[in-house]
């Protein structure tokens, strides 16, 4: 339940160009917004900043309306999943899951408390082992402390390091013996209810029977089940996720994959989601926010940003392949508009496209043209509309083949359903409809199309 | 190591410990009520006490009594592994572990022990007699700890002192024995991630793929060479320490007499005490002392630092650096004198503004002087560069994904060092605890200036520096003595080094970071 805000942020390092300059962005409540982008484009620096991990240099964060930009993490409400899972390893899954909690739910004069108890517990068991070492050594070799006493004490403390049940067991006898002081009731029912919660999380995740193992003894799946289960436990405000996905085999990466989305749509929690590939993007995002070089070039559902890509860049990252964009100049040829690509050598663009009124003021600039492989048609023979290359490479993937086509000197890539043998050198003709035409500007790199959609 | 082995590694040692601690009830208290029970045992099975003492004859069966300490082991053993079966939950369903064979071992070692010191001291006029008869015509004070002098001892008195406390010694060390070889057994079964494939590997594959070459042949001469050069200095003092006066004086290597020697030389070095000095005993107490200390000590001062400098940017934080490290430019004993000065304006030497706060814990082993407490500081002082580069370096190697994770998790800064990196670091901080043990425990320099060896409380290198220089003219220097103090002194270290190095293997963080 919350709605996160960023207001003008700006992130530098050093005297380094920022990692994330002017940046607005405003996730809605609920909703699963994806941050995607190549490698050092900023969008993990963004998420770290919400998490309280980085301080933004300008500009301010907001959470339901509160300011929570310069709060340290702890007092943010904000669950994260780590890409490398960051579970502490020398915790049980159940502790894992349980520290969060623990942390925040306990109120700090009742730890306080609880620890002074351990204290003189611990005082009142070492002083018994001193004592009773101190006097057997007395009584036996008349020198204290020599053997007795360290071999109790040592033992006691070998025996305190390497065995936690040891140390759970004595806490679990200071609690009972301190239940008249006050605290301490709610204490002990705090960490039933801790252990309640827990219980429902592993349920949730299927990870009941892994409760005792230590992370080294998980798979790669069953970790990233409990680092989002670390998360999911403190029913947080905002999810952040940073890559979460990366480090699964593909197969279990899909199947994840699915289960996020769904598991999102149950709690209904804000989420803020971090990851370069863009099929995980357009799968899990009810809106995507494309980042390049610190700022968000588009910001849309992922169907928009599939269809209605705002810049170039964006054409290029969504989508696999990527889209084809090749550049030339706009030219106009009695009706016909045409990119010119080379000294005679053109594309035409189709006489479908929607609104070619609004290229009219574009005429002799320089343009980018773009195109999806998946969208062209292939076709057998030549005709009016038809552009034609040479094939240079197919590729397989299975239920479509990628064909590398030289365009005019550059490369362009078309796919097609099934396998079709295609001789290297061949000619292969092809062409696509004008709602399937993208046109760019060359310099900014911005759509020429007036898509009513802001960036922000 | 799983919950599993490490339950039963804490119960063998705390079975052993209380069972250690039951049978001196027994042996102190008990006895009488425990003969009479024997005794009335004894009216269907016939065996003779345990531990014939007071009315009962002397004369023993060895069958008997040997029979007794099969019981003991059985019942021993039957108790140490009910416990084990029923409060920790151990699953016996695969046959008995080789870790309880190891229980069941050390017990019968254990009880054989009680079993050879009773035998001692059934046996009027033997040669421990004789031999404390001529050591103490030499004006060596013997037994434990500082007798009065005019005080007069019966053979019987002194005899029974002398087997409680080389039973106590032959314990000691055998429980340790005990620990180091079920922590052994218990890491042989380990699965860790990397280490342990390593290890299996090597282990199968290290003579199936030895291969002969010339240069291999080469570099194994060469590690021979160093091998040699590194083990005999040791095998020689442990032959010397098993040798008597005449071996030694014959120069020979095989000794004559070794196990004779062996119980004479190393008794001799436990319990006889010179009296311008330490017993070996307080010696060997003050030398762990100084040695945990220093480790500990030094450690709780240096690890928020080393966490500091590792994680944090601050103004300062590269001349810090360089300021912890450039106090590890100087040879230590260029410091030694104005460190001294300046020790004894604190009061460390008496008569001055004593540190209460930091030399209370060791005022009372200190017989009353602040001296230890000084020596300790210095050693803090000396240790704490190297510790704090050390634990840098193992922070720099820790993720700090994890703190992060424990930071958004709601813990404070303070918190994610404490209950992340702290656990995390367990196995560095061994590695340097260690290293800073020995320094403490071999220093002798400082020892010296501070302390003393003609003090009540000097350190193991003083006793035996002491030793060294105080044969008598007309008397052969005591070799046999010497060594085997040697060997004693190296023990707690070995047994240091061989117990902690479990967590030396690293490995902890596997499976927190993919």
């Amino acid at each position: 339940m919350a709605k996160v805000k960023f207001n003008e942020i700006t992130k530098q390092f050093g005297t380094n160009k920022p990692a994330v300059s002017n940046l607005n962005l405003e996730i809605t409540d609920k909703e699963f917004m994806v941050l995607v982008g190549p490698s050092g484009c900023g969008k993990t620096t963004t998420l770290r900043m919400l998490a309280g991990l980085e301080t933004p240099t300008t500009g301010t964060i907001t959470v339901d309306d509160d300011d929570i930009t310069r709060l340290p993490p702890k007092d943010r409400d904000i669950a994260m999943v780590f890409q490398s899972y960051a579970l502490y390893p020398h915790m049980t899954v159940r502790d894992n899951l349980a520290f969060g909690l623990k942390n925040l739910t306990l109120s700090t004069p009742q730890k306080v408390i609880v620890s002074l108890l351990k204290l003189l517990a611990y005082t009142l068991l070492f002083s018994v082992f001193y004592a009773f070492g101190y006097i057997l050594d007395s009584f036996i070799l008349r020198s204290p402390g020599v053997v007795f006493f360290s071999a109790i004490t040592l033992s006691f403390v070998i025996a305190w390091i390497v065995y936690p049940e040891l140390r759970k067991n004595i806490e679990y006898f200071v609690l009972k013996f301190s239940i008249g002081i006050p605290g301490i009731h709610d204490y002990i029912n705090q960490l039933e209810e801790i252990e309640t919660r827990v219980k429902q999380t592993a349920e949730i995740l299927e990870i009941e029977e892994l409760l005792n193992r230590k992370p080294k003894q998980l798979s790669g799946g069953q970790r990233q089940r409990v680092a989002v289960g670390r998360a999911i436990i403190r029913d947080p405000k905002v999810f952040l996720m940073d890559e979460p996905l990366s480090n699964l085999d593909a197969k279990l990466r899909n199947s994840t994959r699915a289960e996020l989305a769904e598991l999102q749509s149950k709690l209904q929690t804000t989420t803020l989601y971090v990851t370069h590939d863009q099929v995980e993007a357009m799968t899990l995002g009810h809106r995507i926010a494309v980042m390049n070089k610190g700022v968000i070039e588009q910001l849309g559902t992922p169907s928009e940003v599939y269809n209605k890509p705002r810049t170039a860049f964006v054409a290029g990252f969504i989508g696999a392949p990527p889209t084809n964009l090749v550049k030339g100049e706009l030219t106009k040829q009695g009706k016909q508009l045409l990119i010119r690509v080379n000294e005679g050598s053109f594309i035409k663009i189709p006489s479908d496209y929607p609104n070619p009124d609004l290229l009219e003021n574009h005429i002799g600039n320089e343009v980018i043209i773009g195109f999806r492989p998946e969208q062209v048609e292939i076709l057998s023979i030549k005709d009016s509309n038809s552009i034609t290359g040479t094939v240079t490479f197919t590729e397989s993937i299975g239920s479509s083949t990628i064909i590398f086509v030289n365009l005019f000197g550059s490369e362009v890539r078309l796919s097609e359903i099934g396998h079709k043998p295609r001789k290297i050198g061949s000619e292969i003709h092809f062409r696509f409809s004008g709602a399937q035409t993208h046109l760019f500007d060359e310099k900014s790199g911005i759509s020429l199309e007036n898509h009513d959609f802001s960036v922000h | 190591m799983t919950d599993r082995s490490k339950g039963e590694l804490f119960s063998f040692l705390t079975i052993l410990f209380t069972a250690m601690m039951f049978m001196w009830a027994f042996w102190n208290f008990q006895l009488k009520i425990w003969n009479r029970v024997t005794y009335i045992v004894g009216q269907w099975t016939s065996p003779p006490p345990l531990f014939p003492r007071g009315d009962y004859p002397t004369d023993v069966y060895v069958p008997q009594i040997l029979s007794n300490l099969i019981v003991m082991t059985l019942m021993g053993g039957i108790f140490s592994i009910s416990v084990l079966y029923f409060y920790f939950k151990v699953d016996y369903s695969k046959g008995l572990k080789p870790s309880m064979v190891m229980v069941l071992i050390s017990y019968f070692l254990w009880f054989l022990a009680f079993w050879t010191g009773e035998s001692y001291k059934i046996t009027p006029n033997n040669w421990l007699v004789n031999e404390l008869n001529s050591l103490s015509s030499h004006a060596w004070q013997f037994v434990g700890i500082p007798l009065p002098m005019s005080a007069t001892y019966s053979e019987r008195d002194l005899l029974f002192q002398l087997i409680l406390n080389l039973n106590i010694w032959v314990l000691f060390s055998i429980s340790m024995i005990g620990t180091v070889l079920s922590v052994k057994r218990y890491r042989s079964n380990l699965k860790l991630d990397q280490v342990g494939k390593i290890q299996d590997k090597s282990r199968k594959n290290l003579f199936q793929n030895l291969n002969f070459s010339l240069t291999s042949l080469f570099t194994f001469l060469i590690l021979i060479l160093f091998f040699i050069y590194t083990v005999v200095p040791i095998v020689y003092t442990l032959i010397l320490s098993m040798s008597n006066a005449v071996d030694i004086q014959k120069q020979s290597i095989v000794p004559s007499d070794p196990l004779g020697s062996f119980v004479r030389n190393y008794s001799s070095v436990i319990f006889i005490i010179n009296p311008n000095s330490s017993s070996f005993s307080s010696s060997f107490m003050i030398s762990l002392v100084l040695g945990f200390g220093t480790s500990l000590g030094g450690m709780f001062i240096s690890l928020p630092a080393a966490y500091a400098i590792s994680r944090y940017k601050f103004k300062g934080r590269n001349t810090s650096k360089f300021l912890v490290l450039a106090t590890q430019m100087f040879p230590g004993i260029i410091l030694l004198i104005p460190q001294f000065i300046i020790w004894k304006n604190l009061g460390f030497f008496g008569g001055g503004r004593e540190i209460y706060l930091f030399s209370i814990p060791l005022f009372y082993i200190d017989g009353g002087t602040f001296k230890l407490s000084g020596l300790l500081l210095a050693y803090f002082v000396g240790a704490l560069a190297y510790n704090v580069w050390m634990m840098k370096g193992y922070f720099d190697t820790l993720p700090y994904d994890l703190e992060e994770a424990a930071l958004i998790d709601g813990s404070t800064d303070l918190g994610a060092f404490l209950r992340i990196a702290i656990p995390l670091s367990a196995p560095g901080m061994v590695a340097v605890a260690i290293f800073t043990f020995l320094g403490a425990w071999n220093e002798f320099a400082l020892a010296q200036i501070f302390v003393g060896e003609k003090n009540p409380s000097s350190s193991l290198p003083l006793m035996f520096y002491l030793y060294q220089n105080t044969s008598a003219p007309d008397n052969p220097p005591y070799f046999q003595l010497l060594s085997a103090f040697s060997i004693l002194a190296a023990l707690p270290i070995m047994v240091v080094f061989m117990s902690l190095q479990r967590l030396l293997t690293g490995g902890i963080t596997s499976g927190g970071i993919k």
